[in-house]
């Protein structure tokens, strides 16, 4: 296995954490987009993340780790079911699948099993990334610079939840349910604004530029380079108690309330700053929540919103090619109006 | 030469460097021109990699994704009988140097795979590293080696500046020197105090990627580890940062700090730069002092200072100027040869992409390899599905279907560049740049479906500068464009060049350069950077007849209050459509002026 920098060890860039804590306690948030500069760590926190998640529920054997809870199940799953074969279940670790830049279609949705072509004469689909990735985490480095028929391909399947193959002679269709984690450099190109649009929450990092804390980040990344094993191990407890944490999150979850007055707001805030669709103040909602359970609360406040909302919201908003300022300062200002105004 | 031969000798120790830690440091980009100094520097760094026991792969420069990663080995699968993968580049690499050849000019998809093998291979597991060397052979700004790898590779040197008789003496190394370094660099270490004394002198140089700082702390170690230390010692901490703290990794910062500070003004020449970084360096050590108490020697702000001389002493002098800001103007149009039309667009060439599925239809090319190679699994199966007779008329051939055929595709670039030329010079410049910015912002704003580009020239002064490169990026436009500076003469002739030399090399790349001129046309510089009207009017008309000559698509706006002779005199040389724009608000007017680039475009 991969030796991974510890989450719980990387210092500062605050919203990055949060952003992706609350995505792993609540997955239909629906996933982070994270934009800034080189160097700022973007990598080496999303690919910290597979330390930080539980195991999950899984049928045994299933190429599509299938939920046993589920109703809805692959078709392999499906026709054991079906034929009265008990199902097995195995604790497995959630998938998180990296999708390399210049990955082809062929991995990415699965194709013809050609070894079993060659050697055995069977036909036989291969899983691809996208079944790999079902029920866990799909990171794409450089989203912005994916193939266009990639990005249509992913459009298409992280909104039905679904992988349909229809090629080489092969017709399947399994379920293909992930949680999209992209990072990107904003100068080296725009991304398509339907695949903005998938993402729940989004958010830049910038360099630290206090010298202290860059100081820190060296010193631990050395610490690290030299010897993985050992300072992975150093780190182990507080990795344990930050899983932990969210394991707790998870269940209070669903004990979280929101106030319909909470909720009015959301929507007048998003109605506000003009955001397209629905999906805003969906996220919002789920982005509040898991944030009240995060800090402990079974209650969601106004405060829990203000803090989701750039989050949520800041990739959402139309753009207008003479604002110069950025999205995050274009969100607090707005909200500032907003709260100014609606206080009264 | 003095100076030149411990640049030299920086270079020659960069590849030992290289040789003994390449995990760490992970690479070099060479900038430098094909001749007899890279080779010579390149032999070193054979020689030395051959004594550490691993050797330099030289990648091909139209490398292939396939061949970086490994691919179905069609030949050997066929004799076995079974799937055999060829090992990629990549792959190969391990343990070895691999060497990139004109860097400048690959594929951002094999960038993109190497960067994050260097990512991957290079921490996550110790036994697989690799270590880059890439050649940058670009002489001008329009192209140049992908931030994304110059970012990830430790070193850059730029080799141009030697004469052979420079190179004669090289650094000399003991192979056991080599040897003993790599057995005891992993255990150099490096007190903190020297940690954060580099990192805040990078910090105060501008050097903003953590990778800068991670790389000026492991080559202090290796340097250590070279000299018989056990611990990095301060004569380590200057050299590495005088090594690793190279412009290219703090220029792109500087920008990027004018820009986190708002206030800082436009008008910012490179002295008030270097101004600006002494300050800053100022306010980092009056910070610090109630930190740490003096140490023995020279104290930490010494250290400090120390560094950030070394590391500005060794920077050539011609390298001071941002490439992208000071392109020469009007490099007169010596390389444009005769032969007009030369450059013709073909839509079925480009660079090669990976063959896709689908039917030799509208001229497009069959791939005939892989066509085979995807049929090649299938022959068994069909084999089986055919009946007796056709079984042995089939027999000898290969059974194709039509899904297996694949067609070439070629990388060719949709769409357009918008270039705009825009007369920065005098009073109304403001006014004028306003009204570029909206048309530019416009423009890209309904760009992305077009897959359109859009670049800046302006014209101030004497010269001609490109104040942004053709990008998509609405926010690198927005970046670039925020600090214009405005002010000084016409020089519309250099102008007229400039925007030309851009044309002409982005249609080599495959784009369709669309110019959009924005002047008076009231010249009053020329094209030797003299003032005076009469001769820069004639000069602006030979430049204007040269970009006729290409054939451009152009539209000049003219930006005077009323119809100009001069400026139509203009435009009618330089076969342009001509737009009469008198002032308006800077909104509506951009959207004008987008509007006609578009019809321009579509045309």
């Amino acid at each position: 296995m991969a030796l991974n920098f510890p989450f719980t060890a990387i210092v500062s860039q605050a919203e990055m954490k949060l952003a992706i804590t609350l995505c792993t306690i609540d997955p239909l948030i629906g996933g982070v987009l994270i934009f800034g500069d080189r160097g700022t760590g973007k990598s080496t926190t999303i690919r910290s993340l597979a330390g930080l998640l539980p195991t999950m529920k899984s049928i045994a054997g299933c190429q599509y780790h299938c939920n046993p809870h589920s109703k809805i199940l692959c078709s392999e799953c499906e026709a054991k079911k079906a034929e009265g074969i008990k199902l097995k279940v195995e604790n497995i670790a959630v998938p998180v699948v990296d999708l390399p830049l210049g990955a082809t279609e062929d991995r990415v949705v699965g194709a013809l099993d050609i070894e079993k072509a060659l050697t055995q004469g069977i036909k036989s689909f291969e899983p691809g990334l996208l079944a790999k990735a079902n029920r866990g985490y799909l990171y794409i480095d450089e989203v912005n610079l994916l193939e266009d028929h990639l990005v249509d391909l992913l459009i298409d399947v992280a909104a039905s939840g679904e992988n349909i193959i229809e090629r080489e002679g092969l017709s399947i269709r399994h379920p293909a349910r992930f949680v999209l984690i992209g990072s990107g450099n904003p100068e080296e190109g725009e991304l398509r604004p339907q695949m903005l649009d998938r993402f729940g929450l989004s958010t830049e990092v910038r360099t630290p530029s206090d010298f202290k804390e860059r100081v820190e980040i060296i010193k631990r990344r050395d610490e690290f380079e030299r010897n993985p094993e050992r300072f992975i191990a150093a780190w182990e407890k507080s990795e344990e108690e930050f899983k932990k944490k969210i394991s707790k999150s998870q269940k209070l979850l669903d004990q979280v309330q929101v106030e319909d007055e909470l909720l009015e707001l959301a929507t007048k805030l998003c109605a506000h700053l003009g955001t397209d669709g629905l999906r805003g103040e969906l996220t919002l909602l789920r982005g509040v929540r898991a944030l009240a359970a995060f800090e402990g609360k079974k209650k969601a406040n106004l405060n829990h919103l203000k803090k989701i909302a750039p989050l949520a919201l800041g990739h959402r908003l139309r753009r207008n090619p003479l604002d110069d300022s950025s999205s995050g300062a274009r969100i607090d200002r707005a909200m500032q109006e907003f709260f100014a105004t609606s206080s009264k | 030469m003095k100076s030149d031969q411990t640049a030299w000798f920086d270079a020659n120790l960069i590849a030992i460097l290289l040789a003994i830690n390449p995990r760490g440091l992970k690479g070099v980009t060479v900038k430098s021109q094909f001749g007899p100094v890279r080779e010579a520097w390149l032999k070193y760094l054979k020689d030395l990699t051959v004594l550490c026991g691993s050797q330099i792969l030289k990648a091909p420069a139209n490398i292939s994704a396939d061949q970086l990663k490994g691919a179905l080995d069609i030949e050997a699968s066929l004799h076995s009988a079974s799937l055999v993968m060829s090992k990629g580049l990549l792959e190969r690499a391990e343990g070895n140097l691999l060497l990139l050849p004109m860097v400048e000019r690959m594929d951002l998809q094999v960038i993109a795979l190497i960067s994050q093998a260097l990512d991957e291979k290079n921490t996550v597991d110790p036994a697989t590293h690799f270590g880059v060397v890439a050649f940058d052979e670009s002489d001008n700004a329009d192209e140049a080696i992908s931030a994304r790898l110059l970012d990830r590779l430790a070193f850059e040197i730029y080799l141009d500046q030697f004469s052979i008789a420079d190179i004669n003496e090289s650094l000399e190394v003991d192979v056991q020197d080599i040897a003993k370094a790599k057995k005891r660099l992993p255990s150099v270490k490096c007190s903190n105090e020297y940690l954060e004394v580099m990192t805040k002198a990078g910090l105060s140089l501008g050097v903003s990627s953590f990778r800068a700082n991670q790389f000026a702390l492991e080559t202090a170690k290796t340097l250590a580890a070279l000299r018989g230390l056990a611990e990095v010692s301060q004569d380590e901490v200057i050299d590495a940062a005088r090594l690793v703290y190279t412009p290219s990794k703090r220029m792109h910062i500087n920008s990027e700090m004018d820009q986190a500070d708002q206030e800082s003004d436009e008008n910012q020449d490179d002295q008030a730069q270097d101004e600006d970084i002494e300050n800053q360096a100022d306010d980092a050590q009056r910070d610090s002092e109630s930190d740490q108490p003096n140490q023995e020697q020279p104290s930490k702000e010494d250290l400090e200072d120390m560094i950030v001389e070394a590391v500005k002493a060794s920077i050539p002098p011609q390298l001071l100027h941002h490439p992208k800001k000071n392109l020469p103007a009007g490099k007169s149009a010596a390389h444009i040869s005769g032969k007009s039309g030369a450059v013709q667009k073909n839509f079925l060439s480009g660079r090669p992409l990976t063959s896709r599925k689908g039917r030799p239809q509208d001229g497009r090319r069959l791939d005939i390899l892989k066509s085979i190679r995807a049929a090649i699994p299938w022959q068994r199966l069909r084999g089986m599905m055919l009946d007796g007779d056709q079984q042995k008329t089939a027999r000898s051939r290969i059974d194709f279907r039509t899904e297996d055929l694949h067609i070439k595709q070629y990388l060719r670039r949709r769409g357009t560049v918008t270039i705009f030329l825009v007369d920065a010079s005098g009073s109304s410049a403001t006014q004028r740049l306003a009204e570029a910015k909206g048309a530019l912002e416009e423009l890209l704003a309904q760009c992305y479906i077009r897959r359109d580009e859009v670049a800046m020239v302006s014209m101030r002064g004497s010269k001609a500068e490109i104040v942004l490169p053709p990008t998509r990026s609405l926010v690198r436009a927005k970046r670039n464009l925020a600090t214009l500076p405005g002010g000084g003469g016409t020089p519309l002739a250099a102008g007229f060049r400039a925007v030309n030399e851009m044309a002409i090399s982005l249609e080599r790349k495959g784009l369709t350069p669309i110019i959009v001129v924005m002047s008076d046309g009231k010249a009053n510089v020329n094209l030797h950077g003299v003032g005076g009207r009469e001769s820069a009017h004639s000069d602006a008309l030979m430049a204007a007849k040269e970009l006729r000559i290409k054939n451009h698509r152009l539209l000049f706006v003219d930006t005077s209050p009323k119809p100009e002779i001069l400026a139509q005199e203009l435009s009618g040389a330089m076969a342009a459509q001509y737009f009469p724009l008198p002032f308006a608000n800077s909104a509506s007017s951009g959207k004008k002026i987008s509007q006609a680039a578009m019809q321009l475009a579509n045309s």
